[in-house]
């Protein structure tokens, strides 16, 4: 479900409640909640943001059946498929509720999935960050008129603004691959020698690829120049033992016009460990 | 020679406590435990009244706990308090439809030489929080916090959900069972933004969060309807009186 604006499609009544009773209006600003620590609130200020509010969006997935062949290493794509829609899914409501709110953008978005007993075949995707509006107005938004998302926390996202650039969208690539069995002869062959076991080198290797190209053709889209802070990560979510998830994510930036020049960084001897 | 005080605030806390004037006095706890019975299979999915209706006074019960405690160490205030909201034991809930809901609240009971006097506050921030608010002309004005218990039925999702014969091989979203982490979550959220306001609060910082999702009835080993509960907290600011509308902090770039 891509974002369109002015939607709040997918969200439940309580979300409409609670944002417009958070909304303010008539000149005067409503109550702001954040997860943002003290230090990151500040921050936010200082780069000329205010908070307005927590916004989250969730979505439980049914993952469906992908046929997989014991020897052959493969992305499994069902399974892709269903980790990246569903993810999007609760990107999108979160980026609802931050319309709602009337914000630019959100900072510090996680995206967390977990799986429960109780539903074998299923999984919860959870996006959840602080929404933030800048004091001036100004354009922070995507091309495509979503708020900017960003996984930048307070302090990463101040020092961003001062070097110039602004966040434009969360990116994510993701690839769900199955590596393939060693034959019993292949598996002879290696017994007790130090050697490399390409079909495992390669199969990682594709998987990883796959998942970072597609969080780049996603930054494309958006019209960024770059993406900072990426990370891939590596998880089974509880798989069979040859099946895994590569994530890449981070977040796309675009230079700000007329920026004024990077601050120099001085040295402090901090009393924090 | 008085009692020596324990504090959980480490070595830069402590300068920062002595810096912002909060003399630390030590631990303090409260708890509240009560007895909530569960409900089967209501007819819609909603808010489980029974234990929202027990968790006010569970949460009053557990405050009073912890300020008279702290007020007995002469303190009036009480910083870095964390807030844990469990089932003591999950597995009564299935066999009898009863099981122990518990609230507990601990922190460190502080003088604050700044509090104006037979005030008290309850504030999740630590003592190095409170310094850079304080500089930034903001007070800490309390707890906020907001919960709910949210019962979604989901019946029709069954097949979806046990991955058994019935399973559709499709990828797709399990509608029903989203609705419910989902209101759990926004119900709560909603709370917490009301006590804030309620305690003259601008908004709220540092929120934690713990979500709890359990099946709360079962048919043929197939969960048929869940049950969500979800804590949010976070440290209720205000703006000191008469202060300018945006105070400027100097931030550097560290070489680390």
């Amino acid at each position: 479900m891509p974002y369109s604006a002015g939607s709040s499609e997918g969200l439940p009544e309580a979300a409409r409640q609670r944002l417009v009773a958070m909304r303010g209006g008539e000149g005067k600003k409503g109550l702001f909640t954040s997860d943002l620590s003290i230090n990151e609130f500040l921050l936010c200020q200082e780069a000329g943001f205010d908070p307005v509010g927590l916004v989250m969006g969730s979505s439980i997935y049914h993952i469906g059946f992908q046929f997989k062949n014991f020897y052959q290493n493969q992305e499994l794509e069902v399974l892709s498929q269903a980790m990246y829609e569903a993810r999007e899914l609760a990107m999108t409501r979160m980026e609802e509720e931050a319309d709602l709110l009337g914000a630019d953008g959100i900072v510090g978005v996680r995206l967390e999935v977990t799986r429960y007993v109780w539903g074998a075949s299923m999984a919860e995707f959870m996006a959840i960050g602080t929404a933030i509006k800048h004091r001036a107005g100004g354009n922070y938004r995507t091309p495509d008129g979503r708020p900017f998302t960003s996984d930048l926390s307070g302090q990463d996202f101040w020092t961003l603004l001062k070097a110039g650039y602004q966040p434009v969208s969360l990116v994510m690539g993701n690839c769900v691959y199955h590596v393939a069995h060693q034959g019993t002869l292949q598996a002879i062959k290696q017994a007790g020698r130090n050697i490399e076991m390409p079909n495992y080198t390669q199969a990682l290797y594709d998987a990883r690829e796959l998942a970072l190209s597609r969080m780049q053709a996603e930054a494309e889209r958006d019209g960024a120049t770059g993406i900072v802070g990426a990370q891939v990560k590596e998880n089974s979510h509880g798989w069979d033992s040859h099946v895994i998830e590569y994530f890449a994510v981070g977040t796309a930036v675009r230079p700000i016009e007329n920026a004024p020049a990077v601050p120099e960084p001085s040295m402090v001897l901090s009393l924090n460990g | 020679m008085p009692k020596p005080w324990i504090a959980t605030f480490n070595g830069g806390e402590l300068v920062c406590a002595n810096q912002v004037g909060l003399k630390p006095l030590g631990q303090v706890f409260g708890c509240a435990v009560r007895g909530v019975s569960t409900q089967y299979f209501p007819a819609t999915s909603d808010e489980a009244r029974i234990e929202s209706e027990a968790f006010d006074p569970m949460l009053a019960e557990s405050l009073a706990h912890v300020q008279a405690e702290a007020t007995q160490l002469g303190a009036n205030a009480v910083v870095g308090c964390q807030v844990v909201w469990t089932r003591v034991d999950e597995r009564v809930e299935a066999s009898d439809g009863f099981y122990p809901s518990t609230l507990k609240i601990s922190g460190t009971a502080v003088f604050d030489t700044e509090a104006r006097k037979g005030e008290f506050y309850i504030v999740p921030a630590s003592p190095d929080e409170i310094m850079v608010l304080r500089r930034a002309d903001y007070i800490p004005a309390g707890l906020a916090l907001g919960r709910s218990t949210y019962y979604q039925t989901a019946w029709r999702q069954v097949p979806k959900m046990t991955g058994g014969a019935f399973s559709t091989w499709a990828n797709e979203e399990v509608v029903e069972l989203t609705r419910g982490p989902y209101m759990a979550r926004e119900v709560a959220m909603g709370r917490m933004a009301d006590m804030a306001k309620a305690a003259g609060a601008v908004g709220i910082v540092g929120v934690k969060i713990a979500t709890e999702i359990h099946p709360a009835g079962t048919l043929q080993g197939s969960t048929m309807s869940v049950t969500t509960r979800f804590l949010c907290y976070g440290t209720a600011i205000r703006r000191k009186p008469g202060s300018i509308d945006f105070v400027s902090v100097k931030p550097i770039i560290p070489l680390s």
